[in-house]
């Protein structure tokens, strides 16, 4: 299928890279974004951009809506384009949420023109628990330790490299945009739902248990919900409590966690690694450093965690100067350095993991 | 005593304690270290329990005597690529007609143009609104959650030109967080016009000063009738047609004006409407600084004002049970529980380079285009006076204004490096509006208030520090 991509993001990264290196139908020609965003869009994003979605319209054959942070605020206009797509006989992958009469509406326009309507499957809160099993596959968890801090390029490149490798590994992490990827996406309805505590454990051990289920997957990936270390008492950023809460459902066998560079010290780190360990039960296999800086003062400002972009090399430096956990550390933005994450992770669960 | 400290002094009746400018936290002493600290004994008369205090709160980076070197605000450097991309906020001055004549309103033809400008019957066009709205789209490009606010005069006079800006810029900013907001007096606000704000999400603040009989005492229209009852109606049906996001959509602002009774503008939140729900309020004392004569607040009033703070302490630290009071008082003590816990954190130290905290960086968190067309830092400032232009839509920002304003203390460099509120300065460029420059005199005039506001703060943080361990016994 010769896709486009609408609305792009910087957030799509991970994903447009994942499908560009894995062989499936998808292969994206053109990424459009708003004509306002485009300068907000990184130009490595792997494909052509445009901001024309009528010119990019004439030439693909599947429309991919992807979820995105503002895209309450786009709501109307996602929906005129899936209907506009739809009319124009092109197939519509959504990663977005419709509400239900507007996908009533697109699944019945994509029956009378025999189009395929594949649409993110919605998830439903079950009357009853089933009982609580621990994962037979290797379960690999990435955490970040606060919210803003984005895993998704390592949780995409590690489900590919493990597949690539020959472990039939599935992912179930946080974006919406999982199901390009062959993958599921955390139930959020279950975290904001006003059912007991003990019962959204079960529900999210179910779940991640249906999916092992289905799939039989060697190894699955987990993406952590929200930020797992609290930044300062009066910053909100969830007080952990999604983290902790999924940390209840799933056994972990490796761990890995994204920090900003500015925590990378030799002092700190183990200390998270215990405090990681009581916690949430999952010692810290390894650290994936992202180019990703807390701006602490403008953070106690405005009550939330607040992070700045770096330049790429400044993570591979700081990991450069901690030489005594040089062990510990890997560069979230660096190749070679996730490749070594890989074959870390191999080694530490191989008796886990079915040799092929 | 060498190398003297910066610091300030304070006592309680419960407790001594200084004010560290150099780590910006506040520290409890004893005694026999505050009289030494304000030398009023020497370092040899203190005991040697004392005297190994002084040397660990030394060790620890307090009583530092470090200065600023160089007055100058840190983003003065990076302040053209910030306003390149980086804007949040434009307002917009749609109108300069009002239909209200205001009795504290500083365009209410108080000043004859000579400090602020007046109340005319100007209007902004479609295509400098056009303009604004494309050079804000332009310089917010990076900036994910850019706003727009509406202002006048009253800006629902132009609310077909007001209408068209909204409908353009959600055209425009499609793909961005973009919110509306709107300060207006709520007398035009039909059916129609609540109908076209509630779909559009606008976060309305609506000004309302008391009940009739205060209300109406200063909020007239220009045939001296009062205008209470149409907000009022507005204000419910807003509410109403708000539904859920009400509570953050629609707010009331207070205007507590010398002539107002304290006690009697509270009792509009003894009105059922009030009870029933919990409206936004915010509140502000009348503003004297463009009017030619000052105000001059009773002594009734400043004992009513400060009383109302004080049973808002006494809530808030849970010692009395059962007050009532106006929400903005809660939110006052918000704010005071945030800047106690900023005063816990601390810092490590003045930097070598910085300026006192007041002004602000225009044009960066908003920056306000007339109806001509020119660019203000915000909608406070005198629109008469030339030193306050930041630019025009039509020629860009003037950087060398921006940074002068930016960097206003230079003026009175001395006294600020010396000011041991300087982080905390409450003086903002507005203060050295000299009509064709920026000038220090206005300046140092109110040095005096903004320290004594500091001043205020830090008694504040001491007594819920001393009343959270003092104050242990409850009825």
């Amino acid at each position: 299928m010769n896709c486009i991509i609408y609305p792009c993001s910087n957030e799509l990264i991970p994903f447009i890279d994942y499908i560009d290196k894995v062989d499936n139908d998808l292969h994206i020609v053109k990424a459009v974004c708003p004509v306002v965003c485009r300068s907000m869009v990184s130009d490595n994003l792997g494909c052509d951009i445009s901001t024309d979605f009528d010119a990019s319209l004439e030439i693909c054959d599947t429309v991919i809506i992807c979820d995105y942070k503002n895209i309450s605020s786009m709501y109307k206009d996602i929906v005129k384009k899936i209907i506009l797509s739809l009319e124009k006989n092109k197939n519509v992958i959504c990663c977005a949420e419709l509400d239900e009469n507007d996908l009533k509406k697109a699944y019945r326009l994509a029956k009378e023109k025999k189009l395929v309507f594949r649409y993110k499957n919605k998830y439903e809160i079950p009357k009853v628990a089933d009982f609580y099993t621990k994962q037979e596959s290797v379960v690999i968890g990435i955490g970040s330790m606060f919210s803003p801090l984005n895993t998704d390029m390592l949780y995409c490149d590690l489900i590919r490299h493990l597949n690539e490798s020959g472990y039939k590994t599935v992912g179930i992490g946080t974006s919406n945009n999982n199901m390009l990827i062959n993958s599921y996406t955390l139930p959020k309805e279950l975290f904001r739902s006003s059912i007991s505590s003990d019962e959204k454990v079960f529900f999210l051990n179910n779940f991640i248990n249906d999916i092992e289920l289905l799939k039989c997957p060697d190894i699955i990936v987990v993406q952590f919900p929200g930020g797992m270390s609290n930044f300062a008492e009066e910053v909100l950023d969830g007080y952990t409590i999604d983290a902790y809460t999924f940390s209840q459902a799933v056994s972990v066998d490796y761990f890995i966690l994204g920090i900003p560079v500015n925590v990378v010290t030799p002092d700190f780190l183990p200390e998270l690694d215990t405090e990681y360990k009581y916690k949430y039960n999952c010692p810290i296999d390894a650290f994936a450093i992202s180019n990703i800086e807390v701006d602490i003062e403008l953070s106690f400002d405005l009550g939330e965690v607040v992070i700045t972009t770096l330049d790429k090399s400044h993570a591979w430096n700081y990991i450069e100067k901690c030489s005594d956990i040089k062990d510990y550390l890997f560069c979230d933005m660096n190749d070679k350095s996730r490749n070594a994450l890989v074959s870390d992770f191999i080694e530490k669960c191989s008796n886990n993991v079915e040799e092929l | 005593m060498k190398n003297k400290p910066f610091i300030k002094l304070y006592r309680s009746p419960r407790g001594f304690y200084f004010y560290d400018v150099n780590r910006d936290t506040i520290v409890g002493i004893n005694e026999s270290v505050y009289y030494y600290l304000s030398e009023t004994c020497l370092y040899e008369e203190l005991n040697e329990e004392d005297k190994a205090y002084v040397e660990h709160l030394r060790e620890k980076g307090y009583l530092s005597d470090k200065r600023v070197s160089e007055i100058k605000h840190e983003q003065t450097d990076e302040i053209e690529e910030m306003l390149s991309s980086q804007c949040h906020q434009l307002i917009l001055q749609v109108t300069r007609l009002c239909n209200l004549v205001c009795s504290y309103c500083p365009y209410a033809n108080k000043t004859d143009n000579v400090l602020q400008r007046n109340h005319e019957n100007k209007h902004m066009s479609w295509e400098v609104a056009k303009k604004a709205i494309d050079f804000f789209a332009e310089h917010s490009s990076t900036y994910d959650s850019p706003s727009i606010s509406f202002y006048g005069g009253e800006p629902l006079i132009e609310f077909e030109l007001l209408k068209k800006c909204v409908e353009y810029s959600e055209e425009l900013f499609l793909g961005k967080n973009l919110s509306f907001f709107m300060t207006t007096n709520a007398t035009l606000m039909s059916d129609e016009i609540i109908d076209f704000l509630a779909e559009h999400d606008f976060k309305l603040l609506i000004s309302m000063d008391g009940p009739p009989s205060i209300h109406d005492i200063n909020r007239k229209r220009s045939d001296g009738t009062g205008s209470f009852a149409s907000v009022f109606e507005a204000l419910k049906k807003a509410y109403k047609r708000y539904g859920d996001n009400a509570a953050l959509g629609v707010e009331i602002n207070m205007v507590l004006a010398p002539n107002n009774d304290i006690d009697e503008a509270f009792s509009l939140f003894d009105n059922e409407f009030f009870r029933n729900n919990s409206v936004g309020v915010s509140s502000s004392v009348a503003d004297d600084e463009y009017l030619e004569y000052k105000l001059e607040y009773p002594s009734e009033f400043k004992a009513k004002y400060n009383y109302y703070f004080f049973l808002a302490f006494l809530k808030s630290m849970k010692l009395v049970e059962g007050i009532d009071i106006p929400e903005f008082y809660n939110q006052s003590m918000f704010m005071l529980k945030r800047n106690y816990m900023q005063y816990k954190r601390g810092i490590n130290s003045l930097p070598d380079t910085g300026c006192p905290g007041g002004p602000c960086v225009p044009g960066h968190t908003k920056f306000f285009v007339n109806v001509y067309g020119d660019m203000f830092p915000c909608e406070r400032v005198s629109e008469i006076s030339k030193c306050m232009k930041i630019g025009s839509i039509y020629d860009g920002f003037d950087y060398d204004a921006i940074k002068k304003q930016m960097n206003v203390s230079q003026q009175t460099s001395d006294k600020c490096r010396e000011c041991y509120a300087q982080l905390h300065c409450s003086l903002c460029q507005a203060y050295s509006d000299g009509g064709d420059e920026l000038v220090s005199e206005r300046r140092l005039a109110n040095c005096k208030m903004s320290c004594s506001r500091f001043d205020s703060i830090l008694k504040t943080c001491i007594l819920f520090k001393e009343t959270k361990t003092h104050y242990t016994w409850r009825p």
